[in-house]
């Protein structure tokens, strides 16, 4: 029995042809799957690296979800405990460490008795090389502390007292900064502390009351992996919702290629359903296509990035440790996406009457009011998404306003198009024939080129976005860290204290500073200006095997219970004053800081712990260059009187009238690591630039391939007028003006919405602060406006020499 | 007895305001069963309008359209396709092949869409090429035949099942005039087996092979004449050897 849509079989039928199709005419559609198959290539080796950032189990428990912390040294037995906790939990893995100062080094070595394989702690200990220790006197140890100790499999050395040889190199797989001396458990090195590791026991409950009055047991919460694989498949599915607008276009193109020929099927009898059936069967053999390639591509990038993200991410990663649930939901995403985007034109071939179809004749074009309206409506509501759902002053968004703006803004440059290419059209009166016939057929072949333009407009706005907010995320010359022409050498190793300053002797000041003086010869006439910090003169203390001040910092209120860290604090030296300009005489007696912003301001000294923050000190406003490493916070010694603070050399400030070259920098930053100095100069934006670069060269790209899809096809059945033109005594320079100007308008239309779009989106997300947009990313723009559009008259008129694949193919057809 | 096809006062109008055009006057016309209708007219007279109105591509502004007893206007969208598939065979000028497909399949798809299993559609399309002589070329793809053969596949395709009308709009208008005069043979072959036929054609000589020759000009009928007997009735009534 058959339905009036003939059922299986029919469906069957056309599906069978759109897929003979699709191998027939698959180039054709190339850029289509290239999109999808990049989107979800990257979506699955984004995830596969986000879900493998975070270890699969803690880096200090292993797969137990509570630790016990005991003291061998208190009255009680160790064993009797552990046997409690046994009792209380089942099974548990027990590791002992015992820190060793490591002989002429301030660096400790954890000496850790484990059992290799655990049940629980199994994931926190592996092999390397040799074996692992069983005697007492043997020890393995992790690269870091064969490093420190200078030592590899087979030496003998003594070690805490006693002479040990290694017999092995491990690793705690599940924290690769774990570094430690494993030895075997039960010979004579006694542990200070024992970590007693367990899954299970409730609440405490079946725990011996004197054991709990004594210890705290730990609860260990389970590594959380997916959230971060979870966010890329979100970002990803906008992506590849952006891309479903490229897609719809690209099908729109493909379907009106088909027209005829879909004319024919419905002169035989099929339903406007089985109509649709073949575009959308084509837009699911891309999809599908395109999620195969895609997860092949996808995972065989995770196979190689896999190992080498080992080391930043800090832990072993299993290659085939894969959320294999979002390879199959970016793939069927994929699907998704092509078969909507196929939804569309599949609606509207449909539609065409069957005369139409038959004739090949593009459809009439609808009025562009309706589309207009609709665009209006669209870009307001985008605008008003995106105003309310960005506080740009706060970096708050509200994700669901942020998208739904996008989207909005979007499909208003989608509905837009239309209007543009009429308005582009109607200018046509006055061109010569060959510019006058290509607009004409623009309007003509609206639905196309429409959607054509779109996508353009949508490659090109994404890329513009991109662009403008890496500008506004840049700083200016005169904003970042120091100008071009600044260095800053610290009296500081690179590993050094972090904030804290360095308490150098005299005679170690003064090797810095003669380097500091060789380095300054290496320069253009600079001026080197001595910097010190503002510490306090009562505390002092050992980190990293350095002694340190801690630096004293200033802070400003945001709120009567909020402050922000205002810098550190410099001492106005003369030398200082002088190169900002400042006369001492200008500053008031009782100042004890000069900022360069009037508010409330309080000194924090670190040392005094809780109560760090003092009264109020007293500022004078300065102007100041906006650099933020440069010292513009600054004491006035009667401050550091009245404080009870002191002075410390903290490093130089040299200045060169030129900016400094690479080569400067290299050679200052060579000779700074021999002496103990770290170098800051400005920091370079090539980031952003590269950025900005990429995105505009993959935005142009993008543009350029739609371009070229579109333009062939509406040239190619144009072909009639060709020869009307060549009949009428038209050179072969008539048929390269018309693809030429097509290109050209369709490029540079697509470049004005776009930018337009973008800007729209950009100036409402940064509504409440504009000033963030006052650079603008003019060789970007002018590259983009002027360069799709060149590009594409250029490489139109050079191909359009010769006469259009389709028709030949029209023939056949 | 009832026409297979039947026109009453049918009337075609495209386009609006000052782009108006009346591509049909108040056209009458019955079609019956195994006779074969040749349409002649000059270039705009309406002769296409008439015959895609007739096998339901597009409805007539004014008017009835009856197929097989059945009022088109009557009739839901798939409904009307499901009668282009069941009843309607059209055969174009340009052959309109599907590229893709093969022959066979180009003759089988109008059953497979009627819901018939590939496998018996394929054995129909198969038997229709042969009948035709095109056995060998049915895994053939449109792009490997002649376009002779193409014009015989898409008659196949256009009698293939259980058509009652065939429509053919400039048939033989792309073929060489041994080809264009195999192709009537092969619709008058259709006829006698109780189909009824509607060609346009441009070609007086071809249009002999109707049963009834129709003259439109601006849309109207403008004459109406029993064609003289063809080469073939001559040859039908000769005595047997």
């Amino acid at each position: 029995m058959t339905t009036s849509n003939g059922g299986v079989a029919a469906r069957r039928a056309v599906v069978r042809w759109a897929a003979r199709m699709f191998r027939r005419e698959w180039r054709q559609q190339l850029l289509v799957l290239a999109l999808i198959t990049v989107a979800v290539a990257a979506a699955i080796l984004s995830a596969a690296a986000a879900y493998n950032v975070t270890p699969s189990n803690n880096g200090e428990v292993g797969s137990a979800d509570r630790r016990i912390q005991l003291r061998p040294d208190r009255t009680s037995s160790l064993d009797a405990d552990i046997a409690a906790i046994n009792q209380w939990t089942g099974p548990v893995d027990v590791i002992g460490h015992r820190p060793v100062a490591v002989p002429g080094s301030v660096e400790m070595v954890d000496l850790r008795a484990m059992e290799p394989g655990g049940r629980l702690s199994g994931s926190l200990l592996a092999l390397r090389q040799g074996r692992y220790p069983r005697a007492p006197g043997e020890f393995a140890l992790s690269d870091g502390t064969a490093r420190l100790l200078d030592v590899g499999v087979g030496s003998t050395f003594v070690f805490d007292g006693r002479q040990r040889t290694v017999v092995g190199l491990v690793e705690n797989p599940s924290d690769l900064d774990d570094e430690f001396a494993l030895v075997a458990p039960g010979h004579a090195d006694v542990p200070e502390s024992v970590d007693v590791l367990a899954r299970g026991g409730g609440e405490g409950q079946g725990l011996p009351a004197e054991l709990q009055s004594r210890v705290r047991p730990e609860r260990i919460g389970a590594t959380e992996k997916t959230t971060g694989a979870v966010l890329v498949l979100a970002l990803s599915t906008v992506v590849l919702l952006l891309i479903g607008l490229v897609a719809a276009a690209g099908f729109v193109v493909i379907a009106q290629r088909r027209l005829r020929q879909l004319g024919m099927l419905a002169a035989i009898g099929a339903t406007d359903r089985h109509l649709r059936l073949v575009v959308l069967a084509n837009g699911v053999l891309v999809g599908a296509v395109a999620a195969v390639l895609g997860a092949a591509l996808g995972l065989l990038g995770w196979v190689a990035l896999a190992p080498r993200l080992e080391e930043p991410a800090g832990h072993r990663i299993a290659t085939f440790d894969v959320p294999w649930w979002v390879v199959a939901v970016g793939m069927a995403l994929a699907v998704a996406t092509a078969t909507a985007a196929a939804w569309w034109p599949a609606r509207a071939m449909a539609r065409v009457p069957i005369t139409e179809a038959l004739s090949a004749r593009p459809p009439r074009p609808k009025p562009a009011r309706r589309s207009a309206v609709a665009a209006v409506l669209l870009l307001a509501a985008g605008f008003a998404c995106l105003a309310v759902g960005i506080d740009s002053t706060k970096d708050e968004a509200n994700p669901a306003l942020v998208i739904g703006g996008i989207l909005a803004i979007v499909l208003g440059v989608l509905f837009a198009s239309p209007l543009a290419i009429r308005v582009l059209a109607a200018t046509a009166g006055r061109l010569p024939v060959a510019g006058r016939l290509a607009l004409r057929d623009l309007a003509r072949h609206q639905a196309r080129s429409g959607a054509a333009l779109a996508a353009i407009s949508l490659g090109l706005g994404i890329a513009v976005a991109i662009v403008v907010i890496a500008t506004a995320a840049a700083p200016t010359a005169a904003e970042g860290n120091l100008s071009t022409r600044q260095v800053l050498l610290r009296a500081v190793r690179s590993d050094g204290p972090g904030e804290a300053v360095p308490d150098h002797t005299s005679a170690e000041l003064v090797t810095m500073r003669s380097e500091v003086e060789r380095i300054a010869a290496g320069l253009d006439a600079p001026t080197v200006i001595a910097l010190e910090a503002v510490v306090d003169p009562t505390s002092r203390e050992t980190t990293r095997g350095q002694v340190v001040r801690p630096a004293v910092a200033l802070a400003w209120q945001v709120s009567p219970h909020t402050f922000r860290d205002a810098g550190r604090l410099y001492v106005a030296s003369p030398a200082v004053l002088r190169r900002l300009d400042i006369d001492p005489q200008d500053i008031q007696p009782d100042t004890d800081v000069l900022v360069t912003r009037r508010e409330v301001h309080r000194v924090i000294v670190p040392s005094k712990g809780p109560n760090a923050f003092r009264e109020a000190v007293k500022v004078q406003v300065i102007d100041a260059p906006p650099y933020s490493s440069m010292p513009t916070v600054l004491m006035t010694p009667e401050g550091l009187r009245r404080r009870g603070l002191a002075p410390m050399a903290v490093g130089w400030l040299v200045e060169s009238p030129t900016p400094f070259t690479d080569a400067q920098l290299a050679g200052a930053r060579h000779r700074a690591a021999h002496t103990g100095l770290t170098v800051e100069a400005r920091q370079s934006q090539s980031d952003l630039t590269v950025t900005r670069l990429a995105a505009t060269g993959a935005g142009m790209l993008l543009a350029l391939g739609v371009l070229a899809m579109t333009v062939g096809l509406v040239r190619g059945e144009s072909a009639r007028d060709l020869r009307t033109l060549a009949a009428t005594g038209a050179t072969s320079t008539t048929r390269r003006t018309l693809t030429a100007v097509t290109a050209g308008a369709l490029g540079l239309l697509g470049a004005v919405l776009g930018i337009g779009g973008a800007y729209l989106a950009i100036v409402a997300g940064y509504f409440e602060d504009l000033s963030s947009l006052r650079q603008v990313p003019v060789l970007e723009l002018v590259v983009t406006l002027l360069g799709v559009p060149f590009i594409a008259v250029i490489a139109s008129w050079l191909m359009a020499g010769s006469e259009p694949v389709s028709l030949a193919r029209a023939a056949l057809d | 007895m009832t026409p297979l096809l039947a026109l009453r006062a049918v009337s075609k109008v495209y386009g609006t305001g000052v782009a108006e055009v009346t591509a049909l006057r108040d056209i009458d016309l019955d079609v019956d069963a195994g006779e074969l209708v040749a349409i002649m007219g000059p270039s705009g007279s309406g002769k296409s309008s008439l015959l895609t109105i007739a096998g339901s591509l597009e409805e007539p502004t004014t008017g009835e359209v009856w197929v097989d007893g059945t009022l088109l206007s009557d009739m839901a969208r798939n409904d009307r396709a499901r009668m282009r598939r069941r009843s309607i065979g059209y055969v174009f000028q340009d052959f309109n092949l599907l590229p893709g497909l093969t022959a066979a399949e180009n003759v089988s798809l109008p059953l497979e869409l009627d819901g018939v299993s590939a496998k018996a559609a394929r054995a129909a399309g198969v038997g229709a090429l042969t009948e035709l002589g095109l056995g060998d070329r049915a895994a053939s793809f449109p792009d490997e035949l002649s376009g002779g053969e193409r014009q015989r596949v898409a008659i196949a395709r256009a009698v293939v099942g259980e058509r009652r009308l065939l429509l053919a709009d400039e048939p033989t208008g792309a073929l060489d005039s041994v080809n264009g005069e195999a192709v009537m043979r092969l619709l008058r072959t259709a006829c006698k087996r109780g189909v009824a036929g509607v060609i346009v054609t441009h070609d007086a000589q071809l249009a002999s092979w109707a049963d009834r020759v129709v003259f439109l000009r601006d849309g109207r009928i403008v004459d109406q004449t029993v064609a003289p007997a063809g080469p073939e009735s001559l040859l039908a009534s000769r005595p047997a050897q």
